[in-house]
């Protein structure tokens, strides 16, 4: 495996020109908006603020510093570990990310057990009777899930399934019960299900057509080793790639579902942090989820060594 | 057979659709109906123990440190964990004692003596001193803590040198005895009371802020009638009743707020019997209000905001008196209130909310009048009316869509330019606009509010973000700001109030309501008009549910 080892070294290497650019834009981004930083450290309330004492909190802060120092100030932290501390918090950024990391992750790991448990065989079945009504329902479906707003999903679960029948708690963690995490998950997964639902589908109907199938077929093997053997096996790569790219997604697109249901996740971090133009925060909470994004993307393309031997590492 | 005829026969079984119709949407919301059952309406003496659970509707406060950023959603919990030297009954609108038991003023308004109580203890055990409370004041000032609130002690000997580092500490405040605190002020501050009830003045125990650094808003340790037991970020605060607490045992056990930013959620929660109370928003209130099994559990209250289109007087043409007054008189403001605020507002006539101790329902205000308006417009060489920009977030953009349509009436064409919060109120600070659609206030003394508002010493980011200028205004807020005397200063207030209301710089819209709805089973809940998120939580209890 020194071929694979060496490629993991190469991709986990290329991480840092990508976190490198992610921050400089993040960074740009938050500086060209209009509006003095330092007032999101104050409010509305407190209007007559004393020139001196800005100034005060603009030098704790280093916002008096010209942009690139900051900057390069902030970068020369990052790579000891030290992400600075929330303008509003003031808690360290890093403890402020990895106190909501658990919640996102579990949130993310739960709806891509939906998707692929509720997508991929909705998409097989539907595949292996081509043209039926379980067919035509199962793609119905898929439209409809890939097409409604995750907010509305999502109210329409917490109504039907918390409201008016008291099965699951409509919202929150519930210090971590399982039945705290299933509407959350079912809204965040079954979008993604649709997706690979349809890919798988189509995925399936590709690969049955081939000749090695028809000959699996001629020689005599039994139906469902010849969809699960040859069939799935050869249709998983672009199942995979799919999921890959929607696990990413879900990691860092869940800021909808975190608000609808009361989840503490990044997402919510980020989005106040936003809100309150909270620099240090944004520029933490971007950096972990697209450090995820990306190992997401590392383990996809593993994957596909193992799916398909033809895939080698160089 | 005639259609008649048909519809006859057909009736009976329409009739019985409709019942199941009904009968099974009943049977979805028969969990509400229960809910409902429960209402005690005789609610009997107050009982000790169980837990109140509220909603947080402004995100996750980020830091409990009563020096930090003051936002509503922190100060909401903060209150609770810190007590300060004197108090604010925000019903009673007078200032109570608190960690003070009583105090002094003398040389004329310049000194102020505090006589602390011996019972009061931190979370941690320890007995509070005059020199905490000196430590507190002390922290909160120092630039180098950063606090947005440094400034609250404006006005109090020797503070400048201790900001500008030339003084180990502020002179005009002294712990002469473990039970006395002496404040001097330079000049006569009539609002020094009042500054030192703000949560930022919360009394801090140095042992730990030393032990936890910045940290310590994270692990807050206070003196106040709650103290935090758990902090989930973004999902919990469960705060746990101080038992020997100086002022008595608080009724409820526990109190949690849920952070909850969705309003759609919240519902869904208190329908399932969750959440015991929570601060409602339009939609909501439309519908709860109009539900007579719901209407006895609202708490209602004017609070302490005016919502205006705020005018920058230094743009033509709306440095014109008349074109200001003209698009007041444009605007039929009880209309907006009813239309798009579903009533969860009242109309504005001034500057000063009716909640305000200076409020006078006698003001000559601006009736809807487009005529008038119209021919103020024409006297002010805008026969064809002109075009105005509006900024306003999103959330507020509505209403100023129903503004612009009696404006249109008038001529005025309304660009709505609709901004985020923070944007807007930097360019509104920076005097970036034309005109801008927010709330203003909180401010609990009228003299302050209308001072820091329309004062010229307050120009731009001061406060006086309209660039209003009135030497009678100044002249008289001056005054306003050295009088102690109480009469007087609502008399300043109010001859304030008629002036600019006259002058129009902003246009005056609405006073903000704000309402919680809560669960039958609870008691307590107060309207408070500085922010009704503002509750004294040791007045609530809870009946035992079923």
């Amino acid at each position: 495996m020194g071929g694979l080892g060496r490629y993991l070294a190469r991709r986990l290497l290329l991480l840092v020109p990508v976190i490198l650019g992610i921050t400089l834009v993040v960074f740009v981004l938050m500086n060209v908006v209009p509006g003095d930083p330092l007032y999101s450290l104050i409010d509305e309330r407190s209007a007559g603020l004393d020139p001196a004492v800005a100034e005060a909190i603009r030098r704790q802060w280093g916002l008096d510093r010209p942009l690139y120092v900051q900057y390069v100030r902030f970068l020369a932290n990052a790579i000891q570990g030290d992400l600075g501390r929330s303008f509003v918090s003031r808690q360290r950024v890093t403890e402020a990310v990895v106190e909501r990391l658990g919640a996102t992750l579990r949130l993310g790991l739960a709806a891509l057990v939906v998707a692929v448990g509720v997508g991929l065989p909705a998409g097989i079945v539907a595949a292996t009777r081509r043209g039926s009504a379980v067919d035509a329902a199962s793609m119905v479906a898929a439209m409809a899930g890939v097409s409604m707003p995750v907010f509305w999903l999502g109210l329409l679960l917490m109504y039907l399934l918390a409201v008016s029948h008291r099965w699951l708690p409509p919202s929150g963690y519930g210090g971590g019960a399982l039945r705290y995490l299933v509407l959350p998950a079912l809204t965040l997964g079954l979008p993604v299900a649709a997706v690979v639902a349809r890919i798988a589908r189509s995925a399936m109907l590709e690969v049955l057509r081939r000749e090695y199938v028809v000959t699996a077929r001629a020689k005599g093997l039994p139906e469902g080793a010849v969809l699960v053997r040859h069939g799935l096996r050869n249709a998983l790569i672009p199942i995979v790639t799919i999921v890959g790219v929607q696990a990413g997604g879900l990691l860092s697109g869940a800021v909808v579902t975190e608000t609808i249901f009361n989840w503490p996740g990044v997402g919510r971090l980020l989005i106040d942090a936003i809100g309150r133009r909270d620099m240090p925060v944004v520029q933490g909470a971007v950096i972990f989820i697209a450090v995820l994004f990306a190992l997401v993307n590392l383990i996809v393309d593993v994957t596909y060594a193992f799916i398909d031997p033809r895939v080698r590492y160089e | 057979m005639t259609l008649r005829d048909a519809l006859r026969r057909l009736s009976p079984a329409l009739v019985r659709a409709g019942l199941l119709v009904t009968v099974v949407c009943a049977g979805a919301w028969g969990g509400v109906g229960t809910l409902r059952g429960a209402a005690g309406a005789a609610a009997g003496a107050p009982r000790y123990g169980g837990t109140f659970t509220k909603s947080l509707n402004y995100g996750d406060p980020g830091s409990l440190d009563p020096i930090a950023k003051p936002e509503v959603a922190a100060m909401m919990v903060t209150m609770n964990l810190f007590d300060r030297l004197v108090a604010v009954d925000p019903v009673a609108k007078k200032v109570v004692p608190s960690l003070a038991e009583r105090w002094e003023i003398r040389d004329g308004g310049l000194t102020y003596v505090f006589h602390l109580r011996k019972n009061a203890r931190f979370h941690n055990g320890r007995e509070i001193t005059a020199r905490d409370v000196k430590y507190s004041l002390e922290r909160l000032s120092d630039p180098k803590n950063a606090s947005p609130s440094a400034n609250l002690l404006v006005g109090v000997e020797g503070l400048e040198a201790f900001q500008e580092g030339k003084a180990p500490e502020i002179a005009g405040v002294q712990a002469p005895d473990p039970y006395t605190l002496v404040v001097r002020l330079e000049r006569p501050k009539p609002t020094l009371l009042m500054d030192l009830s703000a949560p930022a003045a919360g009394v801090v125990p140095r042992e730990e802020v030393e032990r936890l650094g910045l940290d310590f808003g994270q692990r807050p340790v206070g003196s106040g009638p709650f103290r935090l037991a758990s902090w989930r970020k973004d999902d919990e605060i469960v705060l746990e009743a101080v038992r020997d607490y100086w002022a008595g045992r608080p009724y409820v056990d526990r109190v949690v707020f849920r952070i909850m930013r969705e309003e759609a959620t919240r519902d869904a929660e208190f329908q399932a019997g969750n959440l015991d109370a929570m601060t409602l928003g339009e939609a909501q209130y439309r519908r709860y209000s109009n539900d007579p099994a719901w209407k006895p559990y609202l708490v209602e209250v004017p609070e302490l905001f005016t919502r205006a289109i705020f005018f920058n007087l230094r743009r033509p043409p709306l440095d014109q008196v008349k074109v200001r007054q003209a698009l007041n008189y444009a605007v039929d403001k009880r209309a907006v209130v009813e239309k798009v605020l579903s009533n969860k507002a009242y109309p504005a006539l001034g500057p000063l909310p009716s909640s305000s101790s200076a409020f006078d329902p006698n003001l000559e205000a601006y009736p809807y009048d487009p005529e008038k308006a119209r021919q103020l417009l024409r006297e002010a060489g805008f026969p064809q009316g002109f075009e105005l920009e509006v900024l306003a977030t999103a959330a507020g953009a509505r209403t100023v869509e129903a503004v612009a349509g009696f404006l249109a009436d008038a001529g005025v064409r309304v660009r709505i330019v609709r901004l985020e919060s923070t944007t807007l109120f930097e360019r509104v600070r920076s005097g970036d606009f034309q005109a801008a659609f927010y709330s203003t206030g909180g401010e609990f003394d009228p003299v302050t509010f209308l001072y820091a508002r329309l004062h010229t010493a307050n120009f731009g980011r001061a406060g006086n973000v309209t660039y209003y200028d009135n030497p009678e205004v100044d002249r008289l807020l001056a005054e306003g700001m050295s009088v102690t005397d109480e009469a007087r200063r609502i008399a300043i207030a109010r001859q304030v109030e008629g002036i600019v209301t006259r002058e129009a710089p902003w246009l005056f819209l609405n006073y903000n309501k704000a309402v919680v709805l809560h669960q039958p089973w609870v008691h307590g809940l107060q309207p408070v008009p500085t922010d009704i998120d503002f509750q004294d939580l040791t007045k609530v209890w809870v009946e035992p549910r079923r």
